[in-house]
């Protein structure tokens, strides 16, 4: 047999494409798979059909809407269910460094899941032009676009670190969660101050509530940006030039994610005697 | 059994070979044992262990049930994280990715990502250790018919292949490379007597191959015929070390057999006396055969002699346990 070839990269590609190839022959992928994208697919033809303008604005919950299904099929137990299984000990017992364990289970994620909201898109597109003759793909197309590609690998980045600290597919559970308290502090963030006096009729609770609500107003875009990150285009550029803030903290997000899954992993111990 | 001197390990000249030097190692306990126990007490699985595995040798683990083997073989593959102690392979420490492209490992538990085929597998393998795309498929070949997979299988999903045949793949992937050290845990476990003979043959090859293994095995009888040397190993220490290629000079129980068509049988009383003379003890007695119990090699030797040279027909002499049975029992008791 011939000799080794020493190799130490980031990403590794024999690991990128066995994880592609892993959800291809789940046999649980493809019915819940196709079940999710026709409802999609209905969703977005009605939409843009009869409801609304042909490609709707990247806002949050049209994107997140998008990104989300993708990502969260792929994505449970990414990393959680092969330290569960075990397949990790033969895995590390060949010449791969953890961090290039995490990141390329990472970008195989947001690359599937962005190749499904990109085709997603172009059959809402295609819809748009056939309901509207004349319309042709426009900035929304491209914003929407950026917008849930970058949601794919904001998301991803986030089911990767819970997926390293959870077992099996907890992280799921986990990620639904801590959503779910982070939309409750944007919508709570959403109260103005005359509205106080409505909500609370007693003092205490008027107190409470105008000791909650600032906090939440300065938690919930943080919150936010780290549970389910993107790129918005349209805001980015909304002043004339690029919001080099927004797009610092998109990343800076992504990176924080991955460098605590990293660590995290670097830390765990692979042996089934541990257990 | 010979008593295991444990004095400090001294690194070795060339820096070949594995150091294990006093290593421990324990683990948090788990929430059922803290609900049944009552204890949050760590619990020690390595205490001080020192070892020494020479280049080319092969060095059977052995021990009972939660005694350490595998807690053992996680440390040496960077798997696991001793508190204190050192462990090295070749000079360098068992994370280091030069040393993993020359390591081979079979788990015991082992799981494989079941959507692939037997090639996919070990293909996957192949690629993940870094070896040249040119010869994968060639190499892939070889690997699966050195295991004795039979070729009709290689294209099915692994999700059909029984026990056995998963564990003749995981040793497949384990010699990709043919890799200078090779760890294997309970490699028989679930294969069929003619596909533990093969596995027995090829490890017995790869360490005529200069190869250095590591066996970690409950089945006492496969790891005496590949192992050079073995460590009996309980509650996280190594308690005696037996060297399998020295003559055996402890007491043991043989069953002498005889031809009632060959000679003159022995009566009891005779046979008793040949045996005392001889340095051993008649345990049991029936027609054809005789349980004796001899004091050492010699003995043994000495029992048979003077049987065959006063005509009586001795048709086999067969070890009522064997040598590890026996290294086992003792280092139990």
């Amino acid at each position: 047999m011939s000799a080794k070839i020493k190799k130490d990269r980031a990403i590794n590609l024999a690991l990128f494409k066995s994880t592609l190839e892993e959800w291809r022959y789940n046999p649980a992928f493809i019915p819940i798979m196709a079940i999710g994208f026709l409802f999609l697919i209905g969703y977005s033809i009605v939409s843009v059909t009869f409801v609304d303008a042909p490609i709707h604005e990247a806002t949050f919950s049209s994107v997140f809407w998008t990104a989300l299904p993708s990502v969260a099929l792929l994505g449970a137990g990414i990393i959680g269910k092969n330290v569960s299984s075990g397949i990790l000990s033969v895995l590390f017992a060949r010449p791969i460094r953890r961090y290039s364990y995490v990141l390329t289970r990472w970008l195989a994620l947001s690359v599937a899941s962005s190749a499904l909201c990109l085709i997603l898109l172009a059959i809402e597109q295609i819809a748009a032009m056939a309901a509207f003759p004349g319309i042709l793909p426009d900035f929304n197309t491209l914003s929407q676009a950026v917008a849930r590609v970058s949601m794919c690998f904001g998301l991803s980045a986030t089911f990767v670190m819970f997926s390293s600290i959870f077992p099996n597919t907890l992280d799921l559970g986990i990620w639904i969660m801590l959503s779910f308290s982070s939309n409750l502090i944007v919508e709570i963030s959403h109260i103005e101050p005359y509205m106080i006096s409505q909500i609370s009729c007693n003092d205490l609770n008027r107190k409470i509530t105008e000791f909650v609500v600032p906090i939440c107003k300065e938690l919930a875009i943080p919150i936010q940006s780290l549970v389910s990150p993107y790129l918005d285009l349209a805001y980015l550029t909304h002043t004339g030039s690029v919001s080099w803030y927004a797009v610092f903290t998109y990343f800076s997000n992504i990176g924080l994610c991955l460098l605590i899954a990293i660590a995290i992993m670097n830390r765990k111990e692979v042996s089934y005697a541990s257990k | 059994m010979a008593e295991l001197a444990l004095n400090p390990v001294t690194p070795l000249l060339d820096g070949q070979g594995i150091i294990i030097d006093s290593v421990v190692k324990s683990f948090k306990p788990s929430i059922r044992n803290i609900i049944r126990m009552g204890s949050r007490k760590r619990v020690l699985a390595l205490n001080e262990i020192s070892l020494k595995v020479l280049p080319g040798e092969a060095l059977g683990v052995i021990g009972p049930n939660g005694a350490g083997k595998t807690t053992l073989m996680g440390c040496l593959l960077g798997f696991l994280r001793p508190e204190r102690g050192s462990i090295y392979i070749e000079g360098l420490p068992p994370e280091s990715l030069h040393i993993k492209q020359m390591i081979g490992y079979l788990p015991e538990r082992l799981t494989f990502d079941r959507w692939m085929t037997a090639v996919e597998f070990v293909s996957y393998h192949h690629e993940l250790a870094g070896m040249p795309k040119e010869t994968r498929q060639q190499d892939v070949e070889e690997l699966l018919t050195k295991v004795g997979l039979d070729s009709n299988v290689w294209s099915s999903q692994l999700s059909r292949f029984s026990r056995g045949m998963l564990q003749r793949l995981g040793l497949a992937q384990s010699l990709i490379g043919k890799p200078k050290y090779l760890f294997l845990d309970e490699p028989v476990s679930g294969v069929d007597p003619g596909g533990a003979l093969q596995i027995r043959q090829i490890l017995n090859d790869l360490k005529k191959s200069g190869m250095t293994i590591l066996v970690n095995s409950h089945q006492l009888d496969q790891v005496e015929k590949i192992c050079d040397r073995v460590v009996f190993v309980n509650k996280g220490k190594v308690e005696a070390v037996e060297d399998l290629l020295e003559p055996e000079h402890q007491r043991r129980m043989v069953l002498i057999k005889f031809d009632s068509h060959e000679g003159e049988l022995p009566g009891k009383e005779q046979l008793e006396n040949i045996a005392r003379q001889c340095g051993a003890e008649i345990t049991s007695f029936s027609f054809l055969h005789a349980t004796v119990e001899v004091r050492d090699n010699k003995a043994l030797v000495n029992l048979v002699k003077t049987l065959v040279s006063e005509n009586h027909p001795v048709l086999e002499v067969v070890p009522q346990s064997g040598r590890l049975e026996r290294f086992f029992m003792e280092g139990k008791s």
